[in-house]
């Protein structure tokens, strides 16, 4: 039996949530509670980024805390040349890298870890590392997430940073190089080696696990 | 198209970032290339795993209290974002977090008089982050403030040396004599 259709008038319809460009506009003219709305929509992901490339909870909490206090500075010099996403990763990328530099111990440590690793990268590999999911399995799963999250600390920053900007958060390749401040060519070089070497670390340990 | 893309253009095929005329024009190169189509195959395999295992957005722990924050620091203008500081250089060891919570309870107790709450003008003393601790020896970069978030009272002790997991919390707190005397008669109303 079908039921009599819904008066058009009558029919309530759910206001569309401001795009971000409306909410930063609203932060311009002085907004507050626009810029606490920015900050709820977003902080998910870029604590998750934040806390993927430190691997700490609590300094990641904190360095997203210290991301969207400078994101507030700096926006009233935000244009929307870039998307406020985009741009918000940025801030959050240095301030992650400033905290890891800091970190580093004196002399110790290499940005780039091409020159030490190429020679464990098989080249026979597939381009892309293969991992199971199985749905049904939270042990399993829990077990895989621990050995990828194991296999990313082994990369370097800018490697695990393009691997989880580009396979985890979904930006595109241009964004990314805007995130980074550097040519999509560099990008896509760091891609293909974060993940030949994500590839042959996750093979050698499922051969030695 | 016959002529191969150029690289930048076949990595963005690979990638699902093409639209419209440019993802035709790769589409129809690498329609008899069945080794692209199995690249691309993978990556979307690699990336749908991944993201099962690893989100792209998590819950942030104590979210309210995270927005909180920063709308304190945005309607103060925000201090000027200081770098991390680096802990640890205490000569006083357990002592010195114990005498600065001391002190802050003590500021706590005598800026929470009658009828008032944590933000409500009592006209009372000023909130502990200005008062001064009383058996707190001062090291730079410490600061204590009380912030108030939807359900919760917190307060924020910022620079300290993490307490050791071996101390154990005295059943109470050394406060100096005066104060207590002082918070004594702010609550009977400054009788």
């Amino acid at each position: 039996m079908n039921r009599p259709a819904e008066n058009s008038s009558k029919r309530e319809t759910v206001p569309e949530e401001p795009g971000d460009e409306v909410l930063v506009a609203r932060v311009q003219q002085g907004d507050d509670a626009a810029y606490d709305e920015l900050v709820t929509r977003h902080r998910g992901r870029i604590f998750a980024m934040i806390r993927q490339m430190t691997k700490n909870e609590a300094d990641a909490w904190d360095l997203a805390q210290e991301t969207f206090i400078k994101a507030w500075k700096a926006l009233p010099k935000f244009e929307a040349k870039a998307r406020f996403s985009t741009w918000l990763y940025r801030i959050a990328h240095n301030t992650v890298y400033d905290w890891l530099r800091r970190k580093r111990p004196e002399g110790g440590g290499e940005l780039n870890d091409e020159v030490f690793g190429e020679a464990r990268i098989d080249p026979a590999s597939m381009t892309t590392p293969s991992v199971e999911c199985r749905p049904d399995d939270a042990l399993a799963n829990n077990e895989l997430r621990r050995r990828i999250e194991a296999a990313l600390g082994e990369l370097s920053e800018d490697h695990r940073q393009a691997v989880v900007l580009k396979d985890v958060h979904g930006l595109a390749y241009k964004e990314i190089a805007e995130v980074m401040n550097c040519s999509i060519g560099t990008v896509m070089s760091r891609l293909y080696y974060a993940r030949q070497k994500l590839q042959t670390l996750l093979k050698d340990e499922h051969e030695t696990g | 198209m016959n002529t191969k893309p150029d690289e930048e253009l076949l990595a963005r095929w690979l990638e699902d970032e093409l639209e419209g005329e440019q993802h035709e024009q790769v589409e129809a190169w690498v329609t008899e290339r069945g080794d692209w189509v199995v690249k691309r195959a993978e990556i979307r395999r690699w990336k749908a795993s991944l993201r099962e295992l690893i989100p792209a957005a998590e819950d942030l722990p104590n979210g309210e209290f995270f927005n909180a924050r920063i709308r304190r620091e945005t309607r103060t203008g925000a201090a000027a974002v200081e770098p991390r500081r680096s802990r640890g250089r205490w000569g006083g060891g357990w002592f010195v977090p114990l005498a600065a919570a001391a002190g802050l309870v003590a500021g706590f107790v005598v800026g929470h008089g009658p009828g008032g709450g944590v933000g409500a003008d009592t006209g009372l003393a000023p909130p502990a982050a200005e008062l001064a601790p009383v058996l707190y020896t001062p090291e730079s970069g410490v600061e204590a403030e009380l912030v108030a978030a939807r359900g919760a009272t917190v307060i924020v002790l910022d620079g300290v040396e993490s307490l050791p997991d071996s101390w154990d919390l005295p059943e109470t707190a050394a406060v100096d004599r005066a104060d207590e005397e002082r918070a004594r008669t702010v609550s009977n109303g400054g009788r």
